[in-house]
């Protein structure tokens, strides 16, 4: 798999996976060029998104604050953690470093990790390191960075390419000089990187700081078995949280409910918003049916709502123009919340997967050029729309092409006659063909999307309009669509 | 100080067809605000020029055996069930919708039943450029069951950001279209329900109802010919006059149905009603 950007009209590829790599893959390099040293293995390509990354890499920090009490992003591809006080919790720093690359692995992530006592250090010896998970005691860094290459003291491109053209390879090398040359042939950032890694001077890191999410909980004398008395206190604990969420400017997008039982599992309850809301009306409708529902055993001592996922909700301004006192809010804020509002009903109901928007997917397959998704998701998915242009389709596309009878004068050419879920027509008028090429780059498609299609569109006796196609390698015929 | 929401105006003072607004407020039990219209472009008579907002609009599809058009409900294997609602029409209607709606208002277009989800392909038009405005505002539900189908429909009209509710009408009774029509007056939106043929001799709330029927085409555009079963007051003039057929025609360019230029050969005389074809328009005969 690579990540590939447009730079100068060409696809440059931003990064690639290891077997690429091996393969002999760099960045750098045109996807052409790519393709060609891949040639033969099915090769994945993707958008390269660096603010998606850096977002991603931001929540990664946020989810090993578990696992160390500071921890900051170190873009693009790593994370700075500050286990200072941590060893008592582990037993010793192996330990320490084994239990994050085995919890940080179970996400799918392969991580290098190193434990030191700077931070220059640690980062040199998980990148250049032979060994995918060390620790460096305390007055050792001195030995583990010497032999590696100059590149691990986090220098620019040109400090390196200067000191390589020097002869200068290894860290080691760098030790060995008089610091006053060093400073005045390749400036003091290469002194304050490596000060930095042998623990001379002080690095500061600017560590993501935890977001308790808003919560509010109620915890009854004894144990509650009345619906009533639970449905209300859910609604007022509704109206608590949307107060603390309007002093944080925010909205909920998930909310989660626990109901803490006697002598039973605590119940969770999950609602999903497509928008960011703190409408105690709206939240309420959402919450009613499911509270409604409820089994509360022997009765419920505790109930805690927690937004756990919010968005930003600006407050509505009042300002006064030409005598008149208005909204600040936009003109289409009203009906952009009546839709957010209506989806997320119809979601709650009928599930998420039932309630979908459309994008386009490029593809010439006409029932692989739109793709559905869900309104409740974050993200959208990417399709260019653009791409998308006017064209003659039928109004029906059946969701699986349905073998046909047809009868044809010329091998190639259109249908005269043809028998679709057992009735006959007689076709008087088609138009056509179409051809539509195969798919043969992707290894997805299945293999009946691998042949070449020649469409027609006929009209029968009846005035009916179908869109039929005929496979040119096996020769068989399909029904696909319907101008209706 | 409290308002009063409505003005005592002098009798001299009102026109008459803000008498004429108020009498229609009176009868429909309805607020006196006029419900907006959309203009189908299909010109004809006024009653085919536009369709009223707030109201239930059917659309009685297509069906691939003819015989049962004037059947209760088909009978045999399920293949006899099949019908096909007239979604070129309805997509067409959606566009028209959605143009006469300020951008800022309701903007949205709500499809509910996987029958009526068209090809999204059609869902985009050329004008000026490819305009996929329609594509973008499409919100598609699949309710798994009649009433998940009927209280979607009816959440769908009351939602003040929807401009237009494209459903499948399909086995809803007398009642259940009442709950549709009211929920309809209480939004703006334009509700049109697609029903198959069989179900035309059902009692029904909607306001007007339009049978649709396949007609022969000359050339790759296919052609309907639309026929107003019934128009039930809101445009009262309209409704005495005497009601047409009109011959539409697919312009798969601009993404609009349009009366078709060229009436084409007849419909077969042994099903087609007592209508007559001329000059784009259909009179009746018998």
């Amino acid at each position: 798999m690579v990540l590939v950007k447009i730079a100068a009209a060409r696809q440059i590829v931003a990064r690639c996976c290891e077997r690429s790599a091996a393969a002999g893959v760099r960045e750098g390099m045109t996807l052409t060029h790519a393709r060609a040293v891949l040639v033969g293995t099915p090769l994945r390509v993707h958008p390269y998104d660096p603010l998606g990354d850096e977002a991603a890499l931001k929540a990664l920090a946020r989810w090993a604050l578990r696992c160390a009490p500071l921890v900051a992003p170190d873009p693009p591809d790593g994370l700075l953690m500050d286990v200072s006080g941590c060893r008592p919790l582990y037993g010793n720093e192996q330990r320490l470093v084994n239990t994050f690359a085995d919890r940080i692995g179970r996400l799918g992530f392969r991580a290098r990790v190193a434990c030191a006592s700077t931070f220059g250090c640690a980062w040199a010896v998980a990148r250049f390191s032979d060994q995918e998970r060390s620790v460096i005691a305390h007055g050792q860094e001195h030995q583990a960075l010497t032999p590696l290459p100059i590149e691990a003291l986090r220098i620019d491109e040109d400090t390196a390419a200067a000191l390589l053209e020097v002869g200068i390879e290894r860290i080691g090398h760098l030790f060995a000089l008089p610091r006053r040359e060093l400073v005045a042939r390749f400036g003091s950032h290469l002194l304050l990187r490596m000060d930095q890694a042998t623990g001379e001077t002080i690095e500061v890191i600017q560590p993501q700081h935890p977001v308790e999410p808003p919560s509010v909980q109620r915890v009854f004398d004894g144990p509650v078995t009345q619906l009533e008395a639970v449905m209300r206190t859910v609604r007022e604990l509704t109206e608590d949280l949307a107060g603390k969420l309007q002093r944080l400017e925010s909205g909920v997008r998930r909310l989660d409910i626990v109901f803490d039982r006697l002598d039973v599992a605590a119940l969770r309850v999950l609602i999903t918003l497509s928008r960011p809301s703190r409408d105690v009306k709206h939240l309420w409708s959402l919450l009613k049916p499911k509270v409604e529902t409820i089994q509360m055993g022997f009765g419920i001592e505790r109930i805690a709502l927690t937004a756990t996922v919010v968005g930003r909700l600006r407050h509505e301004q009042i300002e006064q123009a030409d005598g008149q006192w208005r909204s600040s809010e936009p003109d289409d804020a009203p009906a952009d919340r009546a839709f957010g509002e209506l989806i997320d009903t119809l979601a709650q109901r009928l599930g998420p997967h039932r309630t979908v928007c459309v994008h386009p997917v490029e593809s010439h397959l006409p029932e692989r050029s739109f793709r559905q998704h869900s309104v409740m998701q974050t993200q959208r998915p990417q399709g260019d729309a653009k791409q998308i242009t006017a064209s003659d389709r039928p109004s029906i596309l059946l969701e699986r092409p349905e073998p046909i009878e047809v009868m044809a004068i010329t091998p190639q050419g259109p249908p005269s006659w043809l028998r679709w879920r057992g009735e006959e027509h007689r076709i008087v008028t088609a138009i056509g063909p179409e051809r539509i090429g195969n798919v043969w780059w992707s290894p997805d498609v299945s293999p009946t999307c691998h042949s070449q299609r020649d469409y027609f569109k006929v009209q029968d006796g009846a005035s009916r309009w179908l869109w039929v196609y005929r496979e040119r390698e096996a020769g068989r015929w399909f029904a696909h669509g319907e101008w209706a | 100080m409290v308002g009063t929401p409505f003005k005592m105006k002098r009798a001299g003072s009102v026109t008459r067809q803000q008498l004429a607004e108020m009498i229609e407020a009176i009868e429909f039990r309805r607020a006196s605000r006029p419900q907006a219209s959309v203009p189908t472009g299909w010109g004809g008579t006024a009653t085919a020029q536009t369709l009223a907002r707030g109201v239930i609009h059917e659309w009685f599809g297509l069906t691939e055996a003819p015989e049962h058009f004037n059947a209760a409900k088909p009978r045999g294997n399920g293949r006899a069930n099949q019908w096909s609602p007239p979604l070129l029409v309805l997509t067409h209607l959606a566009w028209r919708a959605l143009e006469t709606v300020e951008k800022t208002k309701e903007r949205w277009v709500v499809w509910i039943g996987r029958r009526v989800w068209p090809h999204p392909r059609v869902l985009v038009r050329d004008e000026h450029g490819p305009d996929r405005l329609l594509l973008q505002q499409s919100l598609f539900v699949d309710p798994p069951d009649k009433a998940g189908r009927l209280w979607a429909i009816d959440l769908a009209l009351r939602c003040p950001a929807v401009t237009a509710v494209v459903a499948d009408g399909s086995r809803l009774r007398m009642g259940e279209t009442r709950r549709v029509q009211l929920a309809a007056e209480q939004g703006r939106s334009l509700a049109l329900l697609a029903r198959p043929p069989w179900e035309l001799k059902q009692l029904s709330a909607a306001v007007t109802r339009w049978h649709v029927l396949r007609a022969p085409s000359p050339d790759s555009r296919p052609r309907w010919m639309i026929e107003l079963m019934r128009c039930k007051g809101v445009q009262q003039l309209a409704a005495r006059k005497a009601v047409s057929y009109s011959i539409l025609e697919w312009d798969r360019a601009k993404g609009r149905v349009r009366p078709s230029a060229q009436v084409v050969d007849q419909p077969d005389p042994a099903t087609a009603s007592p209508w007559q074809v001329s000059h784009g328009a259909v009179r009746r005969t018998g």
